[in-house]
């Protein structure tokens, strides 16, 4: 019979540096959350996306960007076709007073921030680790406005498909 | 005792003092009496790892290992300089070696669950300080790296329980102040976290990392920064709620009373740039005034 101590052990003496890279976030949880305002849903999937990547986390975590991605192309999807043939709620076309660009911006940036937040929060351990031992993060710039760009491109070729519906 | 025993007493005493130039040129000495003397190396190993030597430390120490391949002591040195030199893989490899050699010993599970803390396997680290706390529940860098993981995790309760141990098994030692000034910031209790920050500034006056560490807790505490309050607290997502917060309010007002939207805007606007420029101001001031 083997030896539940023995196992833990031979467990506990098990390499991972060689096997498992570091999970250290490549961006801080600032140029995440601006990525998520400026840019929107798609954006801060993508740069978050691209940040799980360089902890290896990608394939653990990539169920939560695949419910991310088709939660979003719904919301927005849906977003864009209320919008475009003024079939909005009456409490949302109330509180937007009936502007609907205006409802698309800011109900689109707010539900980029729930994005973030619902991708950030698996993350956020690792975030809080990082910032303790010092771990210096990568610059943001051209990953995240890249991202943005993409995901500026991937909005308006929903929009232009589901309008041509 | 003999002169080259004395001499090496003396370059430990000032090592420990970091007092390294002269411990570097007192060392010099030692070599001249027996060049290639195990001690020698290792002391000279210790010296370039403190000042960040890292080639040359593993040099003295590979020098030290051919003559005693199974010291403990060289092993454990070739360990710190290869974590310190962010060569982790290797590092691993060493303590695992270590560790098979010697199954029950506290310190060397202390030092890989740092290691893993380090390169932030954070189930495995606070797994490794549990075995080391069990072989030795006076283990101090077990101890400390179960707080941190603690306070990673957000497990304030477990984190004090840890703090608790750490001090009462050493009062007097500096891991145990700094590890008090990491729970009082994990709380946001500031204030308190820089007073004892006080403390241990006396201990080591010279340290600039110090005095930059205060600058930052002394800021964080001033009144005002006291409206600042919900951003400190909860960070991004505080930030992110007072922007919704702030856009449902504008869109309240003006549905219920338009005249107000011009003031809440502009004291959102006002909010935000006060956010963003007054505390790196406050931060100068402080350096320049001497906190």
């Amino acid at each position: 019979m083997s030896n539940p101590n023995h196992n833990y052990r031979d467990e506990l003496l098990t390499p991972v540096l060689e096997s498992e890279p570091m999970p250290v976030p490549a961006y801080s949880t600032r140029a995440l959350f601006f990525t998520a305002f400026f840019g929107g849903a798609f954006a801060i999937i993508l740069f978050s996306g691209m940040n799980a990547h360089h902890m290896g986390r990608l394939q653990k975590d990539g169920w939560r960007y695949a419910l991310a991605l088709v939660f979003s192309i719904g919301a927005v999807g849906w977003l864009v076709v209320t919008s475009a043939t003024q079939s909005q709620p009456a409490w949302l076309a109330d509180v937007f007073g009936g502007d609907s660009s205006r409802a698309l911006r800011w109900g689109g940036r707010l539900f980029g921030l729930l994005v973030w937040l619902a991708l950030w929060l698996p993350h956020r351990r690792y975030h809080k680790a990082a910032e303790i031992m010092g771990a210096e993060p990568r610059s943001p710039w051209i990953p995240a406005l890249l991202c943005v760009g993409a995901a500026f491109v991937l909005q308006l070729a929903i929009g232009l498909s589901l309008r041509g519906l | 005792m003999s002169d080259l025993r004395e001499i090496q007493f003396r370059v430990r005493n000032l090592i420990e003092r970091r007092q390294y130039s002269q411990a570097q040129a007192l060392l010099s000495e030692a070599f001249s009496i027996e060049p290639d003397d195990f001690a020698n190396h290792l002391l000279a190993g210790r010296i370039a790892l403190e000042t960040d030597e890292y080639d040359d430390a593993r040099t003295n120490i590979e020098r030290a290992l051919l003559q005693h391949p199974d010291s403990i002591e060289a092993r454990l040195l070739m360990f710190s300089v290869e974590r310190h030199s962010d060569r982790f893989a290797e590092a691993e490899r060493i303590i695992l070696d270590l560790l098979r050699d010697n199954p029950d010993d506290a310190q060397l599970f202390g030092c890989y669950a740092e290691l893993m803390l380090r390169t932030l396997h954070l189930e495995k680290a606070g797994a490794l300080a549990a075995e080391s706390l069990r072989l030795d529940p006076t283990e101090r860098l077990a101890r400390t790296v179960s707080l941190l993981v603690r306070v990673i995790e957000g497990d304030r309760g477990g984190a004090l329980a840890e703090l608790e141990e750490l001090v009462r098994n050493e009062a007097e030692a500096l891991h145990a102040a700094w590890s008090i000034v990491m729970v009082l910031q994990s709380e946001h209790r500031h204030g308190e976290a820089f007073q004892v920050m006080r403390g241990i500034l006396r201990s080591m006056p010279g340290d600039e990392s110090i005095i930059e560490a205060m600058i930052e807790l002394r800021a964080a505490s001033h009144w005002s920064i006291v409206p600042l309050w919900p951003l400190n607290r909860y960070g991004w997502i505080g930030s992110g709620a007072l922007w919704a917060a702030a856009v449902g309010s504008f869109l309240l007002s003006r549905a219920l009373a338009p005249e107000t939207t011009g003031p809440l805007v502009g004291g959102y606007i006002a909010y935000v740039v006060y956010s963003w420029i007054w505390p790196p101001l406050l931060k100068r001031w402080l350096r320049w005034r001497g906190f």
